[in-house]
């Protein structure tokens, strides 16, 4: 009976690829209920639903939401969906994964939004540099969270150290630093252990004046230079002093929020709405019931640094041009208008900050945020801008892997604060290749 | 039964295995050969992706971990496994019960839970890592010391799991053999050694051929607990693997990697034949 085998295995790959093409089919041809329906994959939040709601309303374009899971922080689960054919009309995501897909090749095409935006709708945006390619406008960045320096007044306050004031030096925060750990309490905290959260200390370079990358050239990181290596030396000082804890090197991201959470932390770059959901936790995990009390301030300044500029991403929509002319169009028309005034406004209520010049700042009292803080951050983005670390390039879930290596191996003695700098300079010119 | 009806009953598995089996691996050394991310247009590399992880230095830091965990977690998980299920056994029928569920209480667990555990007791600056500074170990500058935390985790998750499959092969003995080796005056020791252990010699060395198989695909106890720390030296293959594609976007080197650590896998369980087969004839 062994001569049925063959036959058999022939005849389950046949019912597999009939199986393949039928789903495929089905998939594509979901019954429409009014005019065009196209698909957008992403995280779902409730502002999204929301948003939805509205458009489609508006439009009578139908929105099929796709809501995956990024919890892992890799792109595995669009990967699958786009290998296995099921590639949406739109993708809304944290900038740093969307900004992969931000291609044109013959398996994926970015839609180049630019012929369906009036020129005063492209003018509305701060910055649209990082998002476009040779001229092309292959995404849309979303209101974005910023970050400042997040001052612990209580603790300063307990060791009559002065709370300073915008316009402070790294030297003045040096000093504080060298009082707190007298004290026998920690200037700020560093980690390296894994390379999420980097926005927590990637700011650094800015107070310094170095940059990972300038004026949207991408071609080479400009972190090389003796800005980036008084940063490299400013971080290995930090925990060779005892200014952060020593364990650094093998610290992750959360375990050095823990630590600031316990309270006896005076510096931590942070955004405003965060406080608020690490207040929380604080309290449900029993770390640090009483909390304390804060303010907002921008980085302390370098020499020859006025501002440090802010940090952070959100999400950027990317729309996929496919056969079908109709849902193209309305992939766009569904790009633009979602990260137009009134997406802005929904999400900077929850704290982040206008992708937009036209003004979409909510009423003070309906900000979920500290108004003080947010208004710190907000003035930090007027006035010295966004520090661009590559959140838009492809290739950037690979650079971000890179630093804290470099960190782990000078915090361990292995390289010194140059021959970090020089490794993780190179290891982002050879990526940015690729 | 004909043949051909148990040809047709296992046609619904054979479409799965197919499906979701034969064909992704298929698609694995297909994309072996090729410079790809999946997104871009594949380019033909030949045996470069091979080349590359035959000689990158992580990859074979990866081997010698998954190494290690392969042989610790076998001679770990399979000991312990059987140690549990005798002492179970040789306990009383009315234990049975309780200690099988016992036994079986952590393999609900997540192993992301678990590992999650472990990792705050091994927090950089909790007291376990502080005590075992002071007795001059300094625990996250040691791979042995990461890869034996990273053992245990994973041991003291799954040797319940293996205790339970022992213990169900042991009560489908007959109760004759013990009876009768009772009478010759021989302890519950020496029953277990002579008699019971060479009955159930097929199914420890299945247990231990999954164990080692386990332990080469383990990914969730190193990425939680060490992330591969220090200096990736605790990655196991998987993990590399993981990185490769879903880190790097490299998933023609990943695929590479993939199948060399098939084939160590499979030269692995080779070898377990082998020493089976030599069991036997003697």
């Amino acid at each position: 009976m062994k001569r049925f085998l063959p036959w058999l295995v022939a005849a389950a790959l046949l019912v597999a690829s009939v199986a393949i093409v039928i789903g495929g089919a089905v998939g594509r041809n979901r019954v429409v209920t009014k005019g065009v329906t196209i698909d957008a994959a992403g995280v779902y939040g409730p502002i999204w639903g929301k948003q939805i709601e509205v458009f489609t309303a508006l439009t009578e374009i139908n929105v099929n939401y796709i809501g995956f899971n990024t919890a892992d922080g890799t792109t595995i689960a669009l990967d699958s969906m786009i290998n296995a054919g099921i590639v949406p009309n739109v993708l809304v995501d944290f900038t740093g994964r969307a900004s992969k897909y931000m291609i044109q090749t013959s398996k994926l095409k970015a839609m180049d939004l630019k012929p369906y935006m009036t020129k005063a709708e492209i003018a509305e945006f701060y910055d649209l540099v990082p998002w476009t390619r040779n001229g092309k406008i292959l995404g849309l960045p979303n209101p974005s969270p910023g970050q400042a320096m997040c001052v612990n007044t209580t603790l300063l306050e307990k060791y009559g150290i002065p709370i300073p004031n915008a316009g402070w030096t790294i030297d003045e925060f040096l000093t504080m630093a060298k009082q707190l750990k007298s004290f026998g309490a920690w200037a700020t905290v560093l980690f390296a252990a894994n390379p999420s959260s980097d926005y927590l200390y990637v700011n650094w370079f800015g107070a310094f004046g170095a940059r990972i990358f300038t004026g949207g050239d991408y071609s080479k990181t400009t972190v090389q230079s003796d800005a980036g290596l008084k940063t490299f030396t400013f971080f290995n000082d930090l925990v060779k002093n005892g200014y952060a804890p020593k364990e650094a090197a093998e610290l992750w991201d959360d375990a050095a929020l823990e630590i600031w959470m316990k309270g006896n932390v005076a510096f931590m770059p942070l955004r405003p709405d965060w406080v608020l959901v690490y207040k929380a936790i604080a309290k449900d995990q029993k770390l640090n019931e009483a909390w304390f009390d804060y303010k907002f301030l921008p980085f302390p300044a370098g020499q020859g640094v006025k501002v440090t500029p802010t940090v952070g991403a959100g999400s950027t929509m990317v729309a996929f041009e496919k056969r079908d002319k109709a849902q193209n169009a309305a992939a766009a028309k569904f790009s633009v208008w979602a990260t137009g005034k009134d997406t802005n406004y929904a999400f900077t209520r929850q704290g982040a900050f206008s992708a937009l010049r036209v003004p979409t700042d909510p009423p003070m009292d309906e900000m979920i945020v500290r108004t003080a803080d947010w208004l710190v951050v907000r003035d930090i983005a007027n006035t010295a801008g966004w520090m661009d670390v590559g959140y838009t390039l492809p290739m950037y879930t690979m650079i971000r892997q890179e630093l804290p290596k470099r960190l782990q191996a000078m915090w361990k003695g292995d390289q010194t604060p140059a021959e970090a700098l020089a490794a993780y300079a190179a290891f982002i010119n050879e990526a940015v290749k690729k | 039964m004909k043949p051909l009806v148990a040809y047709v009953l296992l046609l619904p598995a054979l479409f799965g295995f197919l499906l979701c089996g034969l064909l992704p691996v298929m698609g694995v050394g297909y994309l072996s050969f090729f410079k790809s991310d999946l997104l871009h247009d594949d380019v033909w590399v030949g045996f470069g992706n091979y080349v590359t992880a035959l000689t990158e230095g992580h990859w074979l830091s990866a081997l010698r971990a998954s190494a290690f965990y392969a042989v610790s977690t076998v001679i770990l998980q399979v000991g312990g496994g059987l140690i549990l299920a005798f002492t179970a056994y040789h306990a009383g029928r009315r234990w049975l019960s309780a200690s099988r569920f016992l036994f079986f209480l952590p393999t609900f667990s997540a192993g992301l839970v678990i590992s999650q555990m472990w990792r705050s007791l091994l927090h950089p600056m909790g007291w376990a890592v502080v005590a075992m500074k002071s007795l001059g170990l300094d625990f996250w500058h040691s791979p042995l010391a990461v890869m034996t935390a990273i053992t245990l985790s994973h041991f003291s998750a799954n040797v319940g799991g293996q205790a339970v499959v022992f213990l169900s092969v042991l009560l489908g003995i007959g109760q004759e053999y013990k009876d009768a080796a009772r009478v010759d005056g021989a302890s519950n020791a020496l029953i277990s050694r002579r008699i019971f252990l060479p009955m159930i010699s097929t199914t420890v060395l299945v247990m231990a051929v999954m164990q080692f198989i386990g332990a080469f695909q383990m990914w969730e106890t190193p990425r939680f607990i060490s992330n591969g720390a220090p200096d990736g030296k605790s990655a196991t293959l998987m993990f590399d693997v993981w990185q490769t594609a879903f880190v790097q976007n490299d998933f023609g080197l990943a695929s590479a990697k993939t199948i060399i650590m098939a084939v160590v896998i499979a030269v692995g369980v080779g070898i377990a034949r082998i020493i089976q087969k030599g069991t036997s004839c003697a």
